[in-house]
């Protein structure tokens, strides 16, 4: 992977640009920052799902005559997934009073340092880069048991969602280890997304130059991976 | 569960022997917008419910919502006319809260961050004494939709078998105008209660952001009272009594809620705190959701709309549109009529300021407006259970009535009994009074022969009163004056008897 980052990095170099490193402590939050805000507005996005103008209707079992919140309660367990009720639980404790400081609150702040720290390493370079994910794909369903391992693989990603500017992700080759493409980042300021096609077209050109083919041609049988009879 | 007992009362003097109230007033005013607060909709009232929606305003998925400038200059005259602070920089929040008139299920507010905040507004009473109410905040949100409960008895939710919902108004700018707590105010509480609605309604109608209906439910009134004990400090349990919507409501639910809360305290229990319903009928209020477990709306600023941030300059230029405060103007109006402080009370009082100054515009003068609209017509008015405005509106009398009634007086065609009676069939519907005039015959007798043959006739006929005018008495001709006018079965110029009698005798 890292030797994909670098490759695409050398590119851009011989493209004629220059890099510049920055740093952004408060990135390190984002996961938790973005796992606090995005519940949270999910948790009120998703109210309206309730039986009564949106979704399903399900009448709870075993009660005779059940009041609105007894079957907005049943329609909402039946109809939403496991993943979406994580979400939901998750956003509405983080809105609660007596939590709201601690959580929504905080994690608000760190958007602010997040999105400060963006606009500050924006002065040193036009565009940022990273690779897209800190791994290759995992397989479909691989990490439904772990939500937090699931979430980690958004940790690059998130900074860019949290301080709403534009970014872009384009295939930098293959992982020797796994065979599985690799995605190179870009990110540019606010009202810039221009730079991200600037940037991002210079870079595919060298690397289907590179590669004589588009990365379709090299990529694995996709079919056999997930037989698990071929790496 | 139903809710049938009445909760026992304290007379309202044994209650204010005892306590102090500390009352908090929560006024919601719909914003006369064109369209909604977040979306293009028509707001007419009346309209075929359901008629006046759209993706936004009924919370589709994937709708958003976009600010209305009107609604918001319309909050901020609000602020300024209300003497608030307008800030720099805020934002609307959702109030989350599972309720079937809310499309969304949350309610676009403002929670911390208010347009308006820190104000006043002085209130005088019907005495002349101003109590200066002081203003927490003003802040912009939207109403819901308006629910039909159907199949229970009382037309509530509970008991019912199904709702209907309208959400014509769902989205409709409101704008709720919380007061600080009021301390104080003892017995004089529900008085002053009252006087700030009326204030505040007069303040609003003048800017000309909302018809201020409190009948139509564009201004809407909750009450929170709670009591302290005499020389305590310490604010007791507060009841918040929802949809009190006339000024007489006002000030009985207060009453009510003191003398109600009274009884609970000199009984030694303790008040609940709950919202209360209000009823009209009977002037009582009943238990409505206990608020002990406090309701958790679980605000935050709304991710969908941008921050409001309006510039000094755009503030100022508001502030530059602000009507002349009705507390100002009732002065000048006082002094370009000549009305007495206690006159231009009675007719503040009677809600007749607009009515006078209309009439004195289309021609009448300043007394003859004040005589006639606050004679029969408030009486019948009163009897109906209504002010003048109201009853005139619904009666089609105008200021323009008054205006023909008074120039048929000062021709000389009507005297005043005569013109009395001519505003009595103006009020029963007989038409303009030129018209009733004509079709009851009302005029004054021009024919000096018929008149001077009448005189002749009393004075002959009361041959010992002319005499005491004749020495001198005059005030005795009052006597005769009388008869004269009987004789002419009222179709007399009094004043013209009086100078043909004494011309006559003298
Ligand atoms: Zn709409």
């Amino acid at each position: 992977m890292q030797q994909r980052f670098d490759e695409s990095v050398q590119h851009l170099v011989d493209a004629g640009a220059e890099i510049v490193e920055v740093s952004c402590p408060s990135f390190t939050y984002a996961l938790a920052t973005y796992y606090l805000i995005l519940p949270s507005e999910a948790s009120s996005n998703l109210a309206k799902f309730d039986a009564m103008r949106y979704g399903l209707r399900v009448p709870p079992e075993d009660i005779d005559d059940p009041s609105a919140e007894q079957v907005m309660a049943a329609t909402r367990d039946a109809g939403f997934g496991d993943e979406v009720k994580r979400r939901i639980i998750l956003g509405t404790y983080a809105l609660s009073s007596g939590y709201y400081d601690a959580y929504y609150g905080s994690a608000q702040k760190v958007r602010r340092l997040i999105s400060d720290e963006f606009t500050a390493a924006f002065e040193k370079a036009d565009v940022l880069v990273s690779p897209t994910a800190p791994t290759t794909a995992f397989k479909l369903g691989d990490k439904l048991d772990d939500p937090m391992a699931m979430y980690l693989n958004d940790i690059a990603t998130i900074p860019a969602n949290l301080a709403g500017i534009p970014g872009m992700s384009l295939p930098s080759g293959l992982a020797p280890e796994d065979g599985l493409p690799v995605g190179f980042q870009i990110l540019a300021p606010a009202m810039q997304d221009q730079r991200l096609y600037a940037v991002g077209a210079a870079l595919e050109a060298r690397l289907l130059h590179a590669w004589g083919a588009p990365l379709l041609a090299s990529a694995p049988d996709l079919t056999a991976v997930a037989k698990g009879t071929s790496r | 569960m139903t809710q049938a007992t009445t909760d026992a009362t304290l007379s309202y003097d044994e209650a204010l022997a005892a306590y102090d109230p500390v009352m908090g007033l929560e006024v919601h005013v719909e914003l006369g917008t064109k369209t909604k607060m977040f979306c293009g909709c028509a707001t007419t009232f009346g309209a075929e419910p359901n008629s006046q929606v759209c993706p936004v305003c009924l919370g589709l998925p994937g709708a958003l919502p976009v600010v209305n400038e009107k609604g918001v200059e319309g909050a901020i005259r609000i602020g300024l006319a209300l003497n608030c602070e307008i800030a720099q920089w805020c934002r609307f929040a959702r109030k989350n809260y599972f309720y079937p008139d809310m499309p969304k299920n949350f309610q676009t507010s403002q929670y911390d961050e208010p347009i308006s905040y820190d104000g006043w507004l002085d209130v005088e009473l019907e005495d002349g004494t101003v109590y200066r109410v002081e203003i927490e905040r003003a802040h912009m949100e939207e109403d819901t939709g308006k629910s039909l409960h159907v199949g229970g008895s009382t037309g509530r939710i509970h008991g019912a078998t199904h709702s209907l919902v309208d959400y014509n108004r769902a989205g409709i700018p409101l704008i709720e105008i919380v007061t600080k707590p009021m301390v104080g105010a003892g017995e004089r509480a529900p008085e002053i209660a009252r006087a700030y609605v009326a204030t505040l309604r007069d303040l609003i109608k003048a800017l000309g952001v909302s018809d201020v209906k409190m009948e139509q439910g564009s201004m809407r009134c909750d009450v929170n009272l709670s009591l302290m004990p005499k020389g305590s400090n310490t604010f007791g349990t507060r009841s918040e009594t929802k949809n009190v919507n006339s000024l007489r409501s006002v000030e009985r639910a207060v009453r009510y809620e003191i003398q109600r809360h009274a009884a609970v305290l000199q009984s030694g229990g303790a008040v609940t705190q709950e919202t209360r319903h209000w009823h009209e009928d009977t002037g009582i209020t009943t238990a409505g959701r206990e608020k002990s477990d406090a309701e958790d709306y679980r605000y935050f600023p709304e991710p969908d709309l941008v921050p409001i941030a309006p510039s000094r300059e755009s503030v100022e230029a508001l502030r530059a549109t602000l009507p002349e405060p009705p507390a100002a103007r009732r002065k000048r109006l006082q002094s370009a009529w000549g009305y007495s402080d206690l006159e231009m009370r009675d007719v503040v009082n009677a809600g007749l300021v607009e009515l006078i100054d209309e009439t004195v515009t289309a021609g009448a003068s300043p007394a003859g407006a004040r005589k006639w609209w606050s004679g029969e017509i408030a009486r019948r008015a009163n009897g109906e259970g209504t002010d003048v405005p109201s009853y005139a509106a619904q009666l089609g009398v105008t200021p323009a009535h008054v205006v023909e009634l008074e120039s048929l007086v000062t021709a000389g065609r009507l005297n005043d009994s005569m013109a009395r009676q001519v505003w009595e069939g103006v009020l029963g519907g007989e038409g303009a009074p030129t018209a009733v005039a004509d079709a009851r015959g009302l005029e004054l007798v021009q024919d000096t022969g018929a008149l001077d043959a009448a005189v002749e006739k009393v004075i002959a006929a009361n041959a010992d009163v002319a005499q005491k005018v004749r020495d001198g008495k005059v005030q005795a001709a009052g006597a005769l004056i009388g008869q004269v006018m009987k004789e002419m079965k009222g179709q007399a110029d009094a004043a013209a008897v009086r100078e043909l009698i004494l011309a006559k005798l003298t």
